[in-house]
């Protein structure tokens, strides 16, 4: 059982939402009518590409492809991490891509290989959505991180510099703020594991029952999925917590908040 | 001699520094040193790049005679330690701020309980202190309880920031007083940037005026 094709005159229809859409803004002067059809736009173009891509690279199944395609989409979240954060040191975008990298990577593998061992690992079917789905749930805990541990040693450098004064070591003094950062980022996803299937119906079982799995099926996915982007998120909020910090502090034990500056 | 800073200076960036420099200072033990200057001179600076808590300086800090960097850092801080004008205020009540130091690694003595409660009092500050939220203090009970958070660890060099700026003159004699019994024992120094009253008591030995940079030992006639 597969799931039922959408016909083109069923995405027009769909497009008449946006439509909708549209009119509010206009009516009620909203100003993001411009906005939202670009957006609108893009949605159709980046997804068409990503449909195109996806269709060949699952034809041709080559490891290399795949793994071309994998690395696109970690680079890409590893900026886009980067980028949302207010503050910016020299080095911040490869800690970004390091801490991505090492938490998506290690979590997809164990799950490509261990939980749902399938041979071989870079079967495309199940290596790209599930790299996907780690990279989108993780970036929003690794960037909350990321710019909250960079926010407290600037801002509460005088805190941080009274516990150096007092002999403290540069981990000693700057330890709470990046286990503050870490919780911060873990947030989300904890929030996201207790409200899942009671006040949200996530997007990957909703997938599969449309694409005909049975429910149980489609429920032992999402609870791997789950604990995969929470494994992954812990594992990238930290790396990116430490790799802040140890650019932010120099081995004499001081803070250099002068390396941080923010962005316009 | 108890401390050495040598060549010590900030480089310039933007055409600018807090400290040009080069600045060489030594302080030997007994020393009370009053270190003044225009605002924006650099005072500050000098103290915390003293205490080498400015990630910008460079130069040499030597204490007794071993040159201090890397893991020499932490405990270093512990035998001359910095005092802010504006003591940062920590989430947690004024007794855990007393404390924590003592679980930091460089820790070599323990927690005095009878020493702290003999500070608050030279200080006149009630018990009841200790469990109010440091961020609940006034700023002249926070800069008393700074200073006390600094002798608790019994430090051979003390560096103060103006430490009684938002004191009355009452209370800042309790403080001269509180300083002059802790340079009792053994061999101590302290530098301090006063504003208005000798923080020292009139037992300041030694006069450093910071000006164009570089610091001036002003000689007595």
């Amino acid at each position: 059982m597969t799931a039922i094709a959408i016909s083109n005159q069923g995405l027009a229809i769909a497009g008449g939402f946006v439509i909708v859409a549209g009119l509010v803004s206009f009516a009620l002067r909203l100003g993001v009518e411009k906005k939202l059809w670009i957006a609108s736009a893009r949605t159709i173009v980046q997804l068409g590409l990503l449909g195109l891509v996806l269709k060949w690279v699952f034809e041709q199944r080559e490891w290399y492809l795949v793994t071309a395609v994998l690395a696109s989409m970690i680079i890409n979240a590893g900026i886009a991490a980067v980028r949302r954060t207010e503050r910016r040191f020299a080095g911040i975008w490869s800690s970004g891509l390091i801490a991505v990298t090492v938490s998506s990577v290690v979590t997809t593998a164990v799950v490509l290989t261990l939980v749902v061992n399938i041979r071989p690992w870079y079967e495309p079917r199940y290596a790209i959505p599930l790299l996907g789905m780690v990279l989108g749930n993780t970036l929003t805990g690794l960037s909350l991180c990321l710019d909250r541990v960079m926010t407290d040693l600037d801002e509460k450098r005088d805190q941080v510099e009274g516990w150096l004064a007092l002999g403290a070591t540069r981990w000693e003094a700057c330890r709470p703020y990046v286990g503050d950062a870490v919780r911060t980022g873990m947030i989300p996803i904890v929030n996201s594991m207790s409200v899942v299937g009671i006040v949200s119906l996530p997007g990957m079982m909703t997938g599969q029952i449309l694409a005909g799995a049975s429910p149980e099926e489609a429920v032992r996915y999402q609870i791997v999925v789950m604990f995969m982007i929470a494994g992954a998120t812990s594992l990238g909020a930290l790396l990116a917590g430490l790799l802040a910090f140890r650019r932010l502090v120099t081995p004499n034990h001081q803070l250099d908040h002068h390396r941080l500056r923010k962005v316009e | 001699m108890l401390l050495q800073a040598r060549a010590l200076q900030i480089p310039k960036s933007d055409g600018q520094s807090p400290l040009p420099g080069p600045i060489e200072l030594s302080i030997n033990a007994g020393d009370r040193i009053t270190l003044t200057g225009n605002s924006g001179s650099g005072k500050s600076t000098l103290l915390r790049c003293l205490a080498m808590l400015d990630a910008r300086s460079t130069g040499g800090i030597f204490y007794k005679k071993n040159a201090i960097a890397g893991e020499k850092v932490p405990a270093y801080r512990r035998a001359v330690v910095y005092v802010a004008q504006s003591p940062a205020r920590f989430p947690m009540n004024v007794d855990e701020s007393l404390r924590r130091a003592f679980s930091f690694s460089s820790s070599t003595n323990t927690f005095d309980q009878e020493l702290a409660y003999s500070l608050l009092e030279q200080l006149k500050l009630p018990k009841a202190i200790l469990r109010r939220p440091l961020n609940q203090v006034s700023g002249g009970e926070a800069q008393r309880v700074a200073l006390i958070r600094a002798l608790l660890l019994e430090p051979t060099i003390l560096l103060l920031d103006e430490i009684t700026s938002a004191l009355d003159a009452e209370t800042e004699a309790c403080v001269v007083e509180t300083l002059a019994r802790w340079f009792d024992v053994g061999d101590r120094a302290g530098i301090a940037v006063t504003h208005g009253a000798d923080i020292w008591g009139n037992a300041s030995n030694r006069r450093i005026i910071i000006k164009d940079g570089q610091a001036i030992e002003e000689t007595r006639p």
